[in-house]
């Protein structure tokens, strides 16, 4: 896990594509708030292998989605449930529910509903704020950043350089 | 740059074109590990699966060598069959409903042995065989065919006469010691001669001067007190005898009473009451009628576990698992449903087929009842054998069960009718025909059966010859060659109650029934004499004692009397004692007042000179 941060960190340092990072952080969120077995997921995998997403982000930001998608169950439940008893979505719901597909994407479940709905608004505004931050960070925050006495102290360490080593 | 990561496309190919091949390749032993964990845990003891065959297209199982173990006899399996084909819809397995449009099993086969135990560690199997036993023992109580022996009844049969007897022997004897020792009190002859003497001193002492008369009134009182406080002492002793002689008295009635109580004891312990010709075919048939009934118990607990209706528990929505929201859906299904199942078993008694359609986790759903119907074709010793019934549970509220049974022409041999120790009655050959209906609602089985004999020909294990009651039951039997045997029930699968009919009961004839009457009077009258005599003795010395304590009691009664007579006398002499004391007194008073006045007259004659 550490060395997925350090990972992390080298990427953000690195010349990777801005866009690259964040669509890896947005898809990540999809597929740590929405429960794994879901059908959309396996689009997920798809677009996160074909197209040049990095993949180090990826993994880390899924570690971390799916830790807080813990915390915000009742949330994805409560928005699921809402959706799904929407009387004016009765009839889409009934005609996908009647749909052997949409039956095994298992939308009728209120967290399944819930958390995609949710990962799903928060996709381009995750995208575009993470955007922003990673080119702020390189612009203005790296170079502070890597003067830091704390971070020069750590990278100097011996432990440090272990662990670099380990995860290279 | 090149955004597409062909890399990563291959990749992903590989990936899902592994899973998909993995589970292909695994389908079907993970579907027989799944079949058979969950019959193991339907049946409660193990299930074993040969061969699972899966076709994707038309999507079909077909099933090879089902063995399901038979929970209370891990060595042999209540059903094995050779083949299941089940034509499903892949589309509704996808969404976790097991939809089977056709089923065919064949070779179906009952109570075959296994190489391998199948019991399973986690359940205890309840020894129903044990409970079922027990369970017919409760369904009826059956008398025996032959009167007991009135010896061996008193001998080990604890009688209520004999508590009786001793205990109100036992009271006797206290109470007899008790009113003894407050006789002997009442009684104390030196006590009653001091007051004697003080009568009579009294009475001496009245004759005397005026002094000795007055000393002889204070002590008459005094004595009057002593006997006033011993005339208290004797009604008290008086009281206390009447309770112990009511007590005593009502002992006294239960004793005589208890040789009458036990006979109706003894003969409702020993179904005399049902030893009559009434009642002939529930006492023979009876034993047979509980098999039967035990064996459909055994039978309806095995199927229990298929048949019953899975009613959805409303669980709390699970945190991280959230809730599934259900939809209309256009076609509405069940999550099990079979649409029909055929059906071909090898019976020792020949081949059966049928089907059983609409199998359904919840008849409310798809609407229609379940229904079987199984025919027997080349059958042995029979012509037709049919099973038809039916499982409507469509209205949860009020679900039902049909179940009808019938069986023609079957040749009947060496059956045993009664397995009753004093009369083993058997058909040695005759035909049969039985019909069975049912209905189970709410728990409660309520059904008739109707079994028709023909050309009978009975055997049994007594002479006919014989004076016993068996051997004049087995006597009558000779002469019947047809007879009809009809059967109500009602109750809970557990304790269900029968009555059962024949004709049987008027073809043995008026005589048989008066003569058994005769029997089971002349048996009671007997008893009941035994039981007297056994305790005439002890009745005797018992009436005896009573008399004795009369005695005491009429001792007390008459020493009641004399005391009441001397205090009466007592009362009388002192009165007139008092009443002659105080004339005498009144006199003497008149004498000086005359004399006073006398003298007054005098001195005043003296003082006016004349």
């Amino acid at each position: 896990m550490f060395s997925q941060f350090i990972k992390f960190f080298r990427i953000l340092s690195s010349e990777t594509s801005p866009m690259q990072i964040s669509t890896a952080l947005a898809l990540a969120m999809i597929m740590g708030f929405t429960p794994l077995m879901s059908l959309h997921n396996l689009l997920v995998l798809f677009v996160l292998l074909i197209f040049r997403i990095n993949l180090a982000s990826f993994l880390l930001a899924w570690a971390v989605f799916s830790g807080i998608a813990y915390l915000l169950d009742p949330m994805f439940h409560s928005v699921g449930h809402s959706l799904l008893t929407n009387k004016d979505m009765l009839s889409q719901w009934t005609e996908m529910y009647n749909s052997t597909f949409w039956r095994v994407s298992h939308f009728n479940n209120t967290i399944v509903m819930g958390s995609l709905a949710i990962s799903v608004a928060a996709f381009i505004p995750v995208v575009i704020i993470s955007n922003l931050l990673v080119r702020y960070y390189r612009s203005h925050l790296y170079v502070h950043f890597q003067n830091s006495k704390i971070v020069r102290f750590v990278q100097n360490s011996k432990l440090f350089t272990k662990i670099v080593s380990m995860a290279e | 740059m090149n955004i597409i990561r062909w890399r990563g496309f291959l990749s992903f190919l590989l990936i899902t074109g592994l899973i998909a091949t993995g589970g292909l390749f695994f389908a079907e032993s993970i579907t027989r590990d799944f079949l058979e964990s969950q019959i193991t845990d339907l049946n409660g003891a193990k299930a074993n699966i040969e061969k699972v065959n899966i076709q994707y297209s038309p999507f079909s199982l077909d099933i090879r060598n089902i063995q399901i173990t038979d929970p209370q006899q891990p060595m042999i399996n209540s059903v094995q069959i050779d083949q299941a084909r089940f034509d499903m819809s892949l589309g509704n397995l996808l969404l976790k409903k097991i939809i089977i449009n056709d089923m065919s099993i064949s070779g179906i086969r009952i109570d075959t042995p296994r190489k391998t135990s199948g019991a399973i560690k986690k359940k205890t199997v309840p020894a129903t065989t044990a409970t079922a036993k027990n369970k017919e023992d409760e369904l009826i109580k059956l008398p025996e065919i032959d009167l007991p022996d009135i010896k061996d009844i008193l001998k080990k049969e604890p009688l209520i006469s004999d508590t009786a007897f001793k205990s109100l022997n036992d009271d006797i004897d206290a109470t007899r010691d008790s009113w003894q020792k407050t006789s002997d009190q009442i009684t104390d002859k030196a006590r009653w001669d001091s007051y004697e003497k003080r009568y009579k001193l009294i009475q001496d002492n009245l004759k005397g001067n005026f002094q000795q008369k007055l000393s002889a009134i204070q002590d008459a009182k005094k004595l009057k007190d002593d006997l006033t406080k011993e005339t208290e002492q004797i009604a008290a002793a008086r009281r206390q005898f009447n309770q112990d002689w009511d007590r005593l008295e009502t002992e006294f009635k239960t004793a005589k009473d208890a040789p009458s109580n036990d006979v109706k004891r003894i003969r409702e312990k020993y179904s005399i009451d049902n030893l009559n010709a009434e009642n002939i075919s529930q006492l023979l048939f009876g034993p047979q009628a509980s098999e039967y009934i035990a064996m459909a118990q055994k039978w309806y607990a095995r199927l229990k576990p298929y048949i019953e209706d899975d009613e959805p528990e409303q669980k709390p929505v699970e945190r991280s698992k959230g809730q599934d929201i259900r939809f209309a859906e256009r076609n509405p299904m069940p999550d099990f449903y079979i649409e029909k199942a055929s059906l071909d078993a090898q019976l020792p008694r020949g081949n059966f087929t049928g089907s059983i359609t609409h199998i359904s986790s919840d008849q409310s759903i798809n609407k229609k009842p379940m229904r079987l119907l199984l025919r027997g074709n080349n059958l042995k010793h029979r012509d037709s054998e049919e099973i038809t019934a039916e499982f409507n549970y469509i209205d949860k509220d009020k679900g039902f069960s049909l179940f009808n049974y019938a069986l023609v022409n079957y040749q009947l041999n060496d059956f045993a009718i009664s397995k009753n120790k004093k009369l083993a009655l058997s058909i040695d050959k005759s035909l049969m025909d039985f019909k069975i209906q049912s209905r189970l609602e709410n728990g409660q089985l309520e059904g008739t059966s109707l079994t028709k004999f023909d050309a009978v020909a009975f055997s049994s294990n007594k002479s006919s010859a014989g004076n016993s009651m068996s051997s004049m039951l087995a006597n009558s039997f000779s002469g019947i060659d047809a007879f009809n045997i009809s059967t109500r029930y009602k109750g809970s699968l557990h304790k269900l109650s029968f009555k059962i009919d024949s004709d049987l009961d008027n073809k043995l004839g008026a005589q048989m029934k008066i003569k058994l009457k005769q029997r089971v009077q002349q048996f009671e009258q007997q008893l009941k004499a035994s039981i007297q005599e056994k305790y005439r003795e002890p009745l005797e010395k018992i009436e005896q004692k009573r008399q004795k304590l009369n005695a005491i009691k009429d001792s007390i009664d008459a020493r009641q009397k004399a005391l009441q007579q001397r205090m009466d006398d007592l009362k009388t002499k002192i009165n007139s004692e008092a009443e002659l004391k105080k004339q005498e007194l009144d006199k003497k008073l008149d004498d000086k007042k005359k004399q006073k006045v006398d003298e007054l007259k005098n001195k005043l004659l003296k003082k006016l000179g004349r």
